[in-house]
């Protein structure tokens, strides 16, 4: 049916058939058929934007970069896979197209002027401080771009960052603000405080093995311990079958005799010529026998050769060609060369290239390493590729024997080898050996659990084995009641103390609101009472439970208030308020002013942005696939 | 146009059919060509304008990034530049903008009047939600700086707070404040933490330090446990 299509299509019709399909390439362009990133599947929808798989995954890689970049080796392997990265860099580009579609609706745009501009002008894209085309070509490609999508990214992440910008440059703090801030962030409090100590009413306290007793019994899920085994592992590696290799010296002195064949025993020689190019034999005589008349006369060899060598490469460098070991230059060259000791110079000597005279200018003789000197990393060497023979061997080994019977001694004795004893740990893992997720997994595989199985070989690293055979089995149980009882006494001591505490501390309040003299009351009951003045809400000298009650008080009407505060170490504190004065924005130096102005700026800023992405966000259609 | 017709047969149907529709097709071509291209050439011109005002933005926040406190001279040119902006291409975001970066300078100049005046026309022009949002609770805040309390309490007193809902309610209860209304300042301010995502915590200290102000012993509740 094509052909006969195509046979028809002649003439006027044809003609006619054609300026009709040309009509839409003349306005959209024949790029509109080849442009974004077809093949590639969606990673989300973003109100009608698509985020393509492909960002997403350079999105990922990029994180990776940086991540490691930044933490080095110190990051767990599984902090960087694809399924911990892919969540937030999802989120990242998400939000990136949302600020770009914010972006657009309010008509932000680049000109494709100053987006060349910027390219030109990235220090990455520069060779010797200027835009090379090359280099640009090959890291947009290198980052998985084509060149048009690449700018277009370029011009979105400038508009994304324009919207933005936006809000933070134009953020702003009034005067009451600022005033409101000082009074309460400068504000400084009076207060008497009275110290309840713990420790005292801690050993007054008595509890009962009933006491006890009935606390184990109504708290069991506290004193669970989970299921754990104690097992065996017998490890094969090859470190340990390399210590057991002897190495004789024999071996060792074969080897280096054999390391010692290739090594480069051809001394190096840096050469330097004048060279002599004539018409005739006769000039180049004469030529040569004005150069050497001059290197007699005592004139130096680099000052000869800049006067009168014909090599123009060369002859400023004080004739130097650099180095040789006997097959750079023609032979006469080289044989005239390998003659010549340090600083001496040849005879002229013939080539195609004219007549030289030549200077040795420096000799390496490679010194070969002595068979002492080379002797333990050779022995270490053999020993390695040794113990790998030996390893894999043995590796095959094990796999047979653990297979085949359920003693994992009998299996270690059969390799010559020892099974360690790993103490009782559980699922979450345990010391040694059992740190290691792989053996935990083993161990309490079924088979291996349940049925007393010797478990399947277990690789550990490249060049070490285990397998793991249960020897205990200790089903998940509560502790018994000795074993906790202390805990359970003291924790009990605590709660009957913090009681007796608190008692106190209402009795010591009740006194100082009635009107007691704070002094008076604490001296009486033999407690430490202090008074602190002009105290800030952040000082450090104060426990800040403390610290926080007191400014969570407030003075009714001019008149005292009172609260208390436990510290960290259980003790309770009883404490009276008796000033609070703002702070004042006039009496702060210009220094502290803008030290506060930038410090709330920032805040407010930060609080801006987040709700005006937050609410970008919450206003647009996601799908994520 | 079927198989079995010779190409005589076709060219003359098709100059029967081009006899009977050509007028009209020519002339919807041209309507149609013209239209496009006269589309096309608004949108360049609004394109053109567009990048005029992104790159007067981008002279504007690079002189603003250059340092913390700008010299006279650059306040000077970004308020030259800004005005600029916001006469030239009110109908952009770079417009609202350049008002939001007047109310800025405005403010840190004390004149808080010409600062209500900038707010208030980008207010007028914002188009988005997220935007007339930022803008109207900065108005706020420059109204009750003014005393003008309850003003910035009808002006916040929208239905859809969008994310903005905290933003809104510290603002209130700072207006509360300012009119010696504790009891409704806290409110206020207790429904700013409440809209608060459970990560903020340098913005969630500092209201609930605003909170204690007017409101003693709020906190402790939570320090119990």
């Amino acid at each position: 049916m094509l052909q006969s299509f195509r046979d028809n299509l002649k003439g006027t019709v044809a003609m006619f058939l054609v300026l009709l399909i040309s009509v839409p390439f003349i306005f959209f362009g024949v790029d509109s058929l080849f442009t974004g990133d077809a093949q590639s599947g969606k990673a989300a929808e973003v109100n009608d934007d698509i985020v393509t798989e492909n960002q997403l995954r350079r999105a990922i890689s990029l994180q990776r970069d940086q991540l490691t970049q930044r933490f080095g080796d110190q990051l767990p392997v599984d902090f960087l896979s694809d399924e911990r990265l892919r969540g937030p860099a999802l989120d990242n580009l998400i939000n990136r197209q949302l600020r770009v579609q914010g972006a657009k609706a309010g008509r932000m745009t680049i000109s494709d002027k100053a987006l060349d501009e910027l390219i030109v002008s990235a220090p990455g894209f520069q060779v010797d401080g200027k835009f090379d085309a090359q280099r640009f070509t090959y890291m947009v490609q290198s980052m998985g771009y084509t060149l048009a999508g690449y700018r277009e990214m370029i011009r979105q992440e400038i508009i994304a960052a324009q919207y933005t910008q936006a809000v933070a440059v134009t953020g702003f703090v009034t005067e009451e603000q600022l005033a409101q801030y000082v009074r309460l962030t400068e504000q400084t409090r009076d207060f008497y405080w009275v110290t309840l100590p713990m420790a005292p009413v801690l050993s007054t306290v008595n509890v009962s093995d009933a006491e006890v007793e009935a606390f184990y019994q109504e708290n069991q899920q506290n004193f669970q311990v989970p299921e754990r085994v104690a097992a065996k592992v017998l490890e094969l590696n090859v470190a340990d079958i390399a210590a057991d290799i002897e190495i004789t010296d024999e071996q060792v002195a074969a080897q280096y005799a054999e390391n010692m064949k290739s090594y480069e025993t051809e001394p190096v020689r840096q050469a330097a010529h004048i060279l002599v190019e004539a018409e005739d034999d006769a000039a180049a005589q004469a030529k040569l026998a004005e150069v050497q008349a001059a290197l007699q006369g005592g004139e130096s060899f680099t000052d000869v050769a800049a006067r009168l060598s014909d090599d123009l490469g060369t002859r400023d460098a004080g004739g130097d060609l650099g180095f040789t070991s006997g097959d750079t230059f023609p032979e006469e060259f080289e044989t005239a060369l390998a003659a010549l000791e340090v600083g001496q110079y040849s005879e002229p000597v013939k080539t195609d290239a004219g007549w030289h005279i030549i200077q040795l200018v420096a000799l390496d003789q490679a010194e070969l390493p002595t068979l002492a000197e080379e002797a333990p990393m050779i022995r270490v060497a053999l020993a390695e590729s040794q113990a790998q023979q030996r390893f894999v061997e043995a590796l095959e080994r094990l796999k047979e024997e653990a297979y085949n019977t359920d003693d994992i001694d009998a299996v270690a004795q059969t390799l010559g080898l020892q099974a360690q004893a790993i103490p009782a740990f559980s699922r979450s893992g345990g010391a040694g050996l059992a740190a290691d997720p792989r053996v935990v997994e083993a161990a309490f595989a079924a088979d291996v659990l349940k049925d007393g199985h010797i478990s399947p070989v277990l690789e550990l690293n490249e060049s070490s084995v285990a397998v793991v055979k249960v020897t205990q089995h200790f089903p998940a149980e509560v502790k018994p009641l000795a074993d906790v009882a202390d805990l359970i006494t003291a924790q009990l001591s605590e709660q009957k103390a913090k009681a007796v505490l608190a008692e106190q501390g209402e009795a010591m309040l009740s006194e100082m609101r009635a009107g007691a003299d704070v002094e008076a009351a604490a001296t009486a009951k033999g407690f430490d009472w202090q008074i602190s003045r002009d105290v800030k809400r952040n000082d450090d000298r104060y426990d800040p439970q403390l610290l926080s009650s007191v400014f969570d008080l407030m003075l009714r009407d001019e008149q005292p208030n009172f609260g208390q505060a436990y510290t960290e170490d259980g003790d309770l504190i009883v404490l009276k308020l008796v000033g609070v004065k703002d702070g004042d924005l006039a009496a702060l130096t210009e220094e502290a002013r803008n030290a506060l102005v930038s410090r709330l700026r920032y805040e407010i800023v930060s609080a801006e942005m987040a709700a005006f992405e937050a609410d970008l966000k919450a206003g647009a259609e996601i799908k994520i696939y | 146009m079927s198989a079995h017709l010779t190409e005589e047969e076709q060219l003359e149907a098709l100059k029967r059919w081009w006899a009977e529709n050509g007028k009209s097709l020519i002339v919807a071509a041209i309507l149609g060509v013209g239209g496009y291209m006269g589309f096309n050439a608004w949108q360049d011109d609004r394109q053109a304008s567009a990048e005029m005002a992104s790159s007067k933005f981008e002279d504007i926040t690079e002189l603003m990034s250059k340092q913390e406190q700008l010299s006279e001279a650059d306040t000077a040119t970004v308020a030259h530049l800004a005005k600029g902006l916001k006469a030239d291409h009110g109908d952009t975001l770079y417009g609202v903008n350049a008002a939001m970066l007047l109310a800025k300078q405005a403010v840190e100049a004390g004149e808080l009047a010409s600062a209500e005046a900038e707010l208030r026309w980008a207010l007028e022009q914002s188009g988005s939600d997220n935007v007339s949002h930022l803008v109207r609770v900065r108005l706020a805040r420059v109204l009750v700086a003014q005393g003008k309390a309850e003003e910035a309490l009808t002006l916040v007193a929208i239905e859809d707070q969008g994310a903005f809902s905290s933003l809104y309610a510290e603002v209130k209860g700072d207006a509360y404040v300012a009119k010696k209304d504790n009891a409704k300042a806290a409110e206020a301010y207790q429904a700013a933490l409440a809209g608060l995502s459970g990560n903020d915590m340098a913005r969630a200290g500092q209201i609930r330090m605003k909170l204690n102000s007017v409101q003693p012993a709020a906190a402790t509740e939570e320090k119990g446990a």
